[in-house]
């Protein structure tokens, strides 16, 4: 097996090991990078030379026991709307191409601490809006398992570097979806943790009080071991919560008996692709055989909660965006004649199509006379949808759908239709909207040879639930050990 | 309409700056004199992913002048974004408070020149951030806060 096919606890046990050197590992996927990106172009920015200077000078620090750790010297990825002290951090947008961090993100603080090296940041939709990661002002990444479709979004570029074995995981962000349905079109694992379980600060607001930071990652024990990295109640951001310090990688049992799985009807019904329905019915029976309880129950907010993400993200994107006028940092016209032209034309021009339509839908629910009938009725709907889920969670332990109601499309196929790339949010943005968490973890191939995947949804804080119920039927079905991507073209 | 038939009403809207030792939303000082861009950070400066983060010390002050005006105190309070796009807003929003002050429905009693008794009533006390001076240089191109 190449070295940058192996997951990170697997690295950790050949460093273990003397099998590998920090150095080594890192020449690999640097190299990996160089042969792979021309075609997949998951990157905005790479630093393969510092990355490959700092695991040199680490490994010295090692052999010189001046330092130690299970993560030292491990690369990864970063999503670009995560700031790093110094580098370029770009939303994949005009606006900030030139934006230079000037300060690190608690996430990244906490993997500098921990020796982990970045190889870059990666590409996404433009400030995280859309489902396809065509949005990016910069490029268009392809899909490993076929260079003609798209990785999903908006963390496509995580999720492909992944999946493509340039990175060994990587951190992304998800408002409504945007870990978990690109994790589910490129066959590897995305957590969307519990809303306040990881730290947002030095994320770049797109809504707030939807956005969290989580995983990709290649393995079930990847996850939850990058998520007991980055969580924690960190005192920069308020809403973040003490969760204790636990240690994710326990709570993987490889046993499911006697555990109860909800199975929502509604999210198996229309708009669901056959074969995407086909392979969860299959995955079902897997964890019957399991030991799992099965239960269909009915839990119909699928429609609703769509709705009420659209206006409550835009709503918070409208007003978060507004900072990028122009005036301290970013892009800025270079004609203008007055105050109130720099700010017109510095967002027109800084700004792509989808952003600036959110934006506009934002802006127009949140003004007055409006604001009741829909930015106050959404809050309200999420209410209800929150109630909806705790009263599940009253009798299942953890409620199982599609991630995604269809696999990779092709490029260009959604990107003239905003109301049917909405869609594919169709079955994410509810847990959003409750600020629960939920994993997505690839359970088989369609005809076509797409990775089709299953989400596993738990209450609040019950990452522990979710995170076992997905590595028991990894361990099942061993998804990684059959299946690779064909980098199709 | 005679001048006797018109009742005067006057309301003040009093804005007072707290003496805390940092800002409302960050911990860069509030002393005046300072060289330029020496008490701002990330988080004053509207810096892309950056949080604010409340100053108890705002909030004690409030709620001390809403007991002595003889206010409710809200149990149940927070704050609102007044979104607007202005130079020396950095955010292009100021955190106030809009709904839920933290202190309502307070009076002062003062006595009149005869010794009766009177009852200024007290609507409402927030909290708010508000913007420092941001100065633009002469050619526009830089500017310092």
């Amino acid at each position: 097996m190449e070295i940058t096919e192996l997951t990170v606890h697997e690295l950790q046990d050949k460093i273990k090991n003397k099998e590998l050197t920090i150095s080594e590992i890192m020449d690999s996927y640097c190299k990996r990078i160089k042969e792979n990106e021309p075609e997949v172009q998951a990157f905005i920015t790479t630093y393969l030379d510092e990355a490959k200077e700092k695991a040199k000078n680490i490994e010295e620090k090692i052999n010189s026991g001046k330092i130690d750790g299970n993560y030292v010297g491990i690369p990864i990825g970063i999503k670009d709307n995560i700031c790093v002290k110094g580098t370029k951090t770009t939303c994949a947008s005009k606006m900030l191409e030139n934006f230079i961090a000037p300060y690190s993100a608690s996430v990244i603080e906490k993997l500098d601490k921990e020796n982990i090296i970045s190889l870059g940041k990666l590409n996404m939709d433009e400030f995280a809006m859309g489902s396809s990661t065509e949005t990016s002002y910069f490029k268009k990444t392809k899909n490993p398992w076929d260079l003609n479709r798209v990785p999903g979004g908006s963390s496509g570029g995580s999720a492909a570097a992944v999946a493509s074995n340039m990175v060994p995981w990587a951190l992304g962000s998800d408002t409504g979806g945007s870990i978990r349905q690109p994790a589910s079109l490129c066959g590897v694992v995305g957590l969307k943790p519990t809303y306040g379980l990881v730290s947002r600060y030095g994320l770049v607001a797109f809504a707030s009080s939807l956005d969290q930071i989580g995983p990709i990652t290649k393995d079930v024990r990847d996850a939850s071991m990058l998520l007991t990295l980055i969580a924690g109640k960190d005192e920069r951001d308020t809403t973040s919560v003490d969760s204790g310090n636990k240690d994710y990688a326990k709570a993987l049992k490889n046993d499911v008996k006697g555990m109860k799985i909800g199975i929502p009807k509604e999210f198996f019904g229309k708009g669901i692709n056959e074969e995407v329905k086909q392979k969860l019915l299959e995955t079902i029976e897997i964890y019957k055989e399991l030991g799992a309880e099965i239960e269909e129950f009915s839990l119909d907010i699928a429609n609703y909660a769509l709705a009420a993400y659209y206006i409550i993200a835009c709503a918070e994107a409208s007003s978060n965006l507004g900072r990028f006028d122009g005036i301290r940092y970013g892009y800025r016209t270079p004609e203008y004649s007055n105050l109130k032209e720099i700010y017109k034309k510095s967002r027109s021009e800084g700004f792509g199509a989808e952003v600036k339509r959110r934006i506009i839908l934002g802006t127009y629910v949140l003004s007055s006379g409006y604001y009741d009938a829909y930015y106050k009725k959404a809050q309200k709907v999420r209410t209800l949808v929150s109630n909806e889920f705790n009263k599940a969670f009253e009798k299942y332990d953890v409620i199982l759908t599609p991630t995604s109601p269809v696999t990779a499309f092709k490029l260009g196929e959604k990107s003239e239709n905003p109301m049917e790339m909405y869609l594919s949010d169709i079955c994410t943005v509810s847990i959003n909207i409750a600020g629960i968490p939920a994993i997505s973890i690839p359970c088989g191939l369609d005809k076509k040879g797409l990775p089709i995947g299953v989400q596993i949804i738990g209450n609040k804080f019950q990452e522990e639930k979710i995170l076992n119920v997905a590595y028991t039927l990894e361990q099942k079905i061993g998804f990684r050990e059959k299946y690779k991507p064909e980098f199709k073209k | 309409m005679s001048r006797e038939d018109y009742e005067v009403v006057v309301g003040l809207e009093v804005h007072a700056e707290l003496s805390t030792k940092t800002k409302i939303f960050c911990s860069c000082p509030t002393s005046f004199g300072a060289a330029p861009n020496t008490h701002v950070c990330p988080i004053c400066m509207a810096m892309p992913g950056t949080l604010p983060v409340l100053n108890e010390k705002v909030v004690e002050y409030a709620v001390k002048a809403g007991l002595a005006t003889n206010c409710e105190i809200s149990r149940d309070s927070k704050n609102d974004r007044k979104n607007y796009f202005y130079p020396d807003l950095p955010k292009s929003y100021q955190i106030s408070q809009y709904d839920k002050p933290l202190c309502e429905h307070g009076y002062i009693e003062i006595e009149d020149k005869d010794g009766n008794k009177k009852k200024i009533r007290l609507l409402r006390i927030h909290i708010e951030e508000d913007a420092g001076k941001l100065n633009h240089d002469e050619f526009g191109r830089r500017n310092s806060s």
